[in-house]
Order: structure tokens, then sequence, then C-alpha cells
């Protein structure tokens, strides 16, 4: 089965030290490519693959009409396309680059075997509000991650892909007020559009800053578990590098800390900076100082008092 | 126990009339309640005109909080809010009830609903989404208008009394009390967007994706109608309920307000449903009832000055947009 699998992932030339990380923690027959999406990338090697040598009419567009956070949330159905029919492989799986796999790849595999299209869903319980954020904050930002989701070569599969790629080819902004995040939002559809899909609530699979609230990491001897249940199979540590009290404080409390550490020392052995990568927490709440946090709320008050100073014709009822 | 129930204000009472009726007709067993947001007492309306259902007023399901939604909701936002808490009400305080289905005013029921009876013996919660297939135009509603607004249409909801539809209820109260609005940048869309958690947090859910159930201006692309023999069709099958949201007998050319992709001349197909629809709206008195304003609208001021309001803010949020 697995040779028949294949894993990608999508990134720049900058956040190529976290592809190795990821390739590091893959056993070595399974293939591994990288897409990466820079104008003029200055690589070689045969398992990273440029999106300018795809051979497709819209990368020009795509390129042109992106940044580099949506660029790469748009072309990873195309990479997919590219990658199912110059392989032949039986199954596909993107990983974001900062993933890295603790447990056994195999126990996906084989999930996937059974279905043609799984995914993960960002978070598996209620909780109200978290340091994270708040419930509603991922109504706006998508159901399921776009840091992991497997496919069967299936021909539903390649409706599903070129569905995909028709919205991401001029909808994949942040721009969330618009009902766009990237890549991410779109597959809320995919359940409902496509046949045959599997929504995973494994909490070992997938575990991430967004849910750590829910989620308690413990090494007990021999594996690592989640919530005392799970077996924990892969972390994405995207939004983990970040340097704020409350966030750490989540971080500490999870049980995640040790692996974070280990995986920074890993990091280490292929870059001296922690490369830049998109963080939609970062993204929707910037770090801003205190005074302009002030200011901010002071002149929104004047805005107010303006709209709403009490000078009116009549009450309507 | 099958209960099925609607909300709207007076000035509804003509949809929510139609909807009764169609529900009479092809599925007698079920009990019927309009959940009436406005006061029946304040509004004063005649005896004869009132409707042959079982109404329900708001301010009689014990809602304690109802004062303080009424004071930071609009009316759309106040009518959607009090939905879970009518479920709760009925799940609660109606003996013998198994099922509560919640249908908007504005749909019609064409055939006896028995699958989804049999649906609701095996699932906790029933729901239709907005499209079964993709859009490819990008013309309105297309399907991005639906990633910020909810993947399921709450126009129709169906829940089987259990512990985890009584669960999902109580969560989606503690949500519509306060963040039952239209505020799309901060993931708010009333009671509609949070059940995209439905399935997540949930496990025994029933995604239906039946032609004839809840076709609507917004999934038209996907679904042709016929009419014969007095049976409305839709893909060779029943019509089940339509769901005729943003329609106005007053304007009969019009599909939809809400979107722009059909006509009735591109659409023939159509022709017959919304035929019928107006003329049971005509019956039903929705002239009448449109006259009502709704006892709950806050009164809202009519400002003086906006363009001096506009001149005097425009440095301050320049300002804002620049930090």
């Amino acid at each position: 089965m697995a040779s028949q699998t294949l894993i990608f992932t999508v990134c720049t030339v900058a956040q190529l030290p976290f592809t190795k990380v990821l390739g590091e923690s893959l056993p070595s027959h399974i293939s591994f490519k990288i897409g990466i999406v820079d104008a003029n990338p200055t690589v070689s090697d045969s398992n990273i693959i440029s999106l300018n040598d795809l051979p497709l009419s819209e990368i020009q567009l795509l390129q042109q009409r992106y940044d580099e956070a949506s660029l790469i949330a748009a072309s990873k159905p195309f990479f997919a396309e590219y990658f199912l029919q110059k392989t032949q492989c039986q199954t596909l799986m993107y990983v974001d680059p900062t993933v890295f796999f603790v447990g056994d790849v195999a126990e996906i595999l084989e999930v996937v075997e059974q279905h043609e299209i799984v995914l993960t869903p960002r978070i598996i319980h209620k909780f109200g509000k978290a340091t994270y954020g708040d419930e509603k904050l991922f109504l706006n930002t998508g159901m399921y991650d776009n840091g992991f989701w497997a496919i069967r070569n299936t021909h539903n599969n390649s409706h599903f892909l070129k569905w995909w790629k028709g919205r991401l080819t001029d909808r994949a902004h942040f721009e969330v007020c618009q009902g766009m995040n990237h890549d991410q939002l779109w597959l809320n559809y995919v359940p409902i559009f496509f046949k045959n899909v599997f929504v995973c609530k494994n909490t070992g699979w997938n575990v991430a800053l967004h849910n750590l609230h829910e989620r308690t990491l413990n090494f007990g001897g021999a594996e690592w578990t989640v919530n005392q249940t799970d077996k924990l199979i892969f972390i994405n540590f995207r939004e983990c590098f970040v340097k704020n009290k409350t966030l750490s404080k989540l971080i500490h409390t999870s049980g995640v800390e040790p692996l974070i550490q280990a995986y920074l020392l890993k990091l280490q052995q292929h870059t001296s900076q922690i490369p830049v990568i998109f963080s939609l927490r970062s993204a929707l709440f910037p770090v801003m100082p205190a005074w302009k946090h002030l200011l901010k709320k002071q002149l929104q008050g004047i805005i107010d008092t303006i709209s709403y100073f009490p000078l009116y014709h009549k009450i309507t009822k | 126990m099958t209960l099925a129930f609607t909300l709207c204000s007076i000035n509804y009472l003509a949809q929510a009339r139609t909807l009764g009726d169609s529900l009479r007709r092809t599925n007698p067993h079920i009990r019927f309640i309009i959940g009436l947001v406005d006061r029946l007492d304040v509004a004063q309306v005649p005896p004869d005109m009132l409707p042959d259902f079982e109404l329900l007023e708001l301010h009689n399901i014990g809602i304690s909080s109802l004062q303080e939604m009424c004071e930071h909701y609009n009316i759309t936002e106040l009518n959607t809010a009090v939905k879970p808490y009518f479920f709760r009400y009925f799940f609660e305080r109606v003996p013998q009830v198994s099922n509560v289905i919640y249908f908007d005013p504005d749909i019609i029921v064409y055939q006896p609903l028995t699958e989804l009876e049999n649906l609701l013996q095996k699932h906790d919660f029933v729901l239709t989404p907005h499209l079964t297939t993709p859009i490819d135009d990008q013309l309105t509603p297309n399907e991005l208008h639906h990633l910020n607004t909810g993947v399921y249409n709450l126009g129709f909801i169906a829940l089987r009394k259990s512990p985890e539809a009584l669960d999902f209820v109580k969560w989606w109260e503690e949500k519509l009390f306060d963040e039952c609005k239209i505020d799309l940048c901060n993931g708010l869309f009333v009671d509609q967007n949070w059940v995209n958690f439905a399935p997540i947090f949930w496990n025994n859910i029933h995604v239906e994706k039946h032609p004839g159930w809840n076709a609507a201006y917004w999934n038209l692309h996907e679904r042709r109608f016929s009419f014969k023999e007095g049976t409305h069709s839709v893909n060779n099958l029943p019509v089940v309920f339509f769901h005729y949201s943003g329609y106005d007998p007053a304007k009969p050319n019009v599909i939809s307000k809400y979107q722009d992709r059909f006509t009735f001349e591109q659409r023939p197909d159509l022709v017959a449903l919304f035929d019928f629809y107006r003329s049971e709206l005509l019956q039903n008195h929705n002239a009448y009832y449109r006259q009502f304003s709704c006892f709950y609208i806050k009164p809202e001021p009519l400002y003086k000055y906006l363009r001096v309001r506009e001149f005097l803010k425009k440095p301050f949020e320049k300002w804002l947009a620049k930090l």
C-alpha cells in the first residue's frame, strides 16, 4: 500500500527547512514531494517541483493575483492533480510543511483506503471560549482544516480537484468578510458535494494550536496519547511558534511543550531561524502595542459619538 | 407524536396559515403550532382574522431573558434567535412529543412527511444543505454566499427528542441569546451559521439531499420542476416541500428578491408552483396581515444632518484605517 502512496506539501523556498523535518518524520518507503510557489526558485532536487513547471495555463494568473499565503493555498489542488497524473499513486495526502508525524502513517492510510476523501475537523467538541478564540472564530474560517487532507485516485476525486481548482483560481484570498479564507472555507462543501467523504474525529490526528484546549498530550513510556484515549499520530506546529503569554500557558498545560522543543531542535539542524509561515490567528488578531489599541478605541468612540449624537427627526415604531 | 412549528410576527400570518393548510392537507396527523413573535392583545386582531391553528405567543414560553434579547436584536434577529427556545419548550412541555420539525413560514408542504419521520427514528437531527451540487457561475447567490452564512438552510430543521438533540438545543440557545446577529466579518449569520457545527460536535445527523426537500431559489440550478395530474415533481421525484423565500405576491414576476440567476421566462417550470403559492397567500389575507408592525420592533431614531455627520467623521475614519 505504502509504495502507492504519495505525501506532498506546498511552501516557499524559505520554508523548505520545515519540509526537511517533515520528511524525516515519514517512513522512508513513502514517496514525499514538495511543491514550491516562488516565482524564480533556485533549488535543484528531484523531489521539489516548482509551480512554474506545471503545464497549466492558470499558473501565471495565480502568481499575479495572489500574495504568498494565498498562492500556496490556491496551488494545492493544482499540485495534487499533477502528482496523481504523473505518479499514478493510489492515495495522495497533503500536509502542511509544519506537520510532524509522531505516530504511524499507516493508520491514516488504512482509513483513507475505506473512503475517497478524508478530512479532519478543526475542533471536535463545543467549548464556548478558549485561549485561541471562541467558537464563532471557526465559523468564518472553516470547519475542516486545510493543513491535512487525503484522497484516493478515483474518478469522483477528479471532479473534486477540478471543482476546488476552479474556486481557488480567483477566490482564495484571505477576506473573511467576503466568505474567503484561502482554500480552507471551501472545504465546508466537501462532505456535501462529494461522495464517500470521511470526517475523522480521532483526537490523535492533526493536533494544532487551535484545538489544544480540547486535547491533553501524555507520554506513557512507549507512545504519546491524546486525552488518554487516542494514539498521537501527527501534529501541525504551524501556529505553535508564538511568543504570547496566554498562548504559551495553553501550550504548557496541554503537554505539547516537549514535542515543540524536540521539533525546534530538529529544525535548528536545517536553519538558524524559524521561517515565517502564515498564521490564521495572528492574521485575525494582529499583535498591537497598547497605545495603538487605546488610540483605535478612542477614534472609534469619536466616530460613534458623531453618528449617534441625539439630534433626530422622529422615532420610528 | 410529531409536532411541526413555524415562527413569525403577525405580518407573516398569511404565510404561516398557508403552511398550516398544506400540512393539514398532506399530514393531518402532525400537530402544527404557530410560534408568534408578536402580541395579539396589543395588535387587536379581530377574532375572525385569527388563524385556525394553535398560536403560541413568544411571551408565554417562559424565556427568562426575553427582555434583554428584545433590546439587543432587530426583528429578523429576534425571530431567528427564539427558535431553539421554542424547540426546548416543545420537548419539555408537550407530552408524548417525539419529533419536532421547524419550517419557515414561507414553505408549502406538498407530500406526506413519512420519510422524514422514518429518518427521525434513526437520527437525532435532519438537515438540508442549501446546495447539493456545485454552482459554476458567480451570480447571486453562489457557493461563496453560503460560506459565511451557513451551508445548511435553517428554514428547515427536524429534531428527535433525544439527549443529543437536547444538548444541541441547549448550546444553540446559549449562542443565540446574544450572538444571533448578522455580522459576517465575525462569523455571525443569525441562527444559521452556527448549525455548521452540528455534524462536528454531534454525531447522529442526517443531511438529506433529496431535490424535493427544501427546494428554493438558492438551488434552482440543480432542480427542474414539472406539474402533472395535480402533483409537483422535481428531477422526476415528488416535491416534498418548497421554500418560497424572498417571494412577494405583490411582485409576482420576481422569483425571489435575493437572487438574480433566473426569471420566470427562463424557468417556466416554476410557474405552476408560484401561481399556486400566490393564490394561497391572497386567499389567506396577505395584504391585511402585512400592515401590522411587530410589537417587539425597537423604536429607532431617524437621525438629522447625515451629510454633516459623514463629513465630520471622515478624518477620524481615515486615521483609524491607517492604524
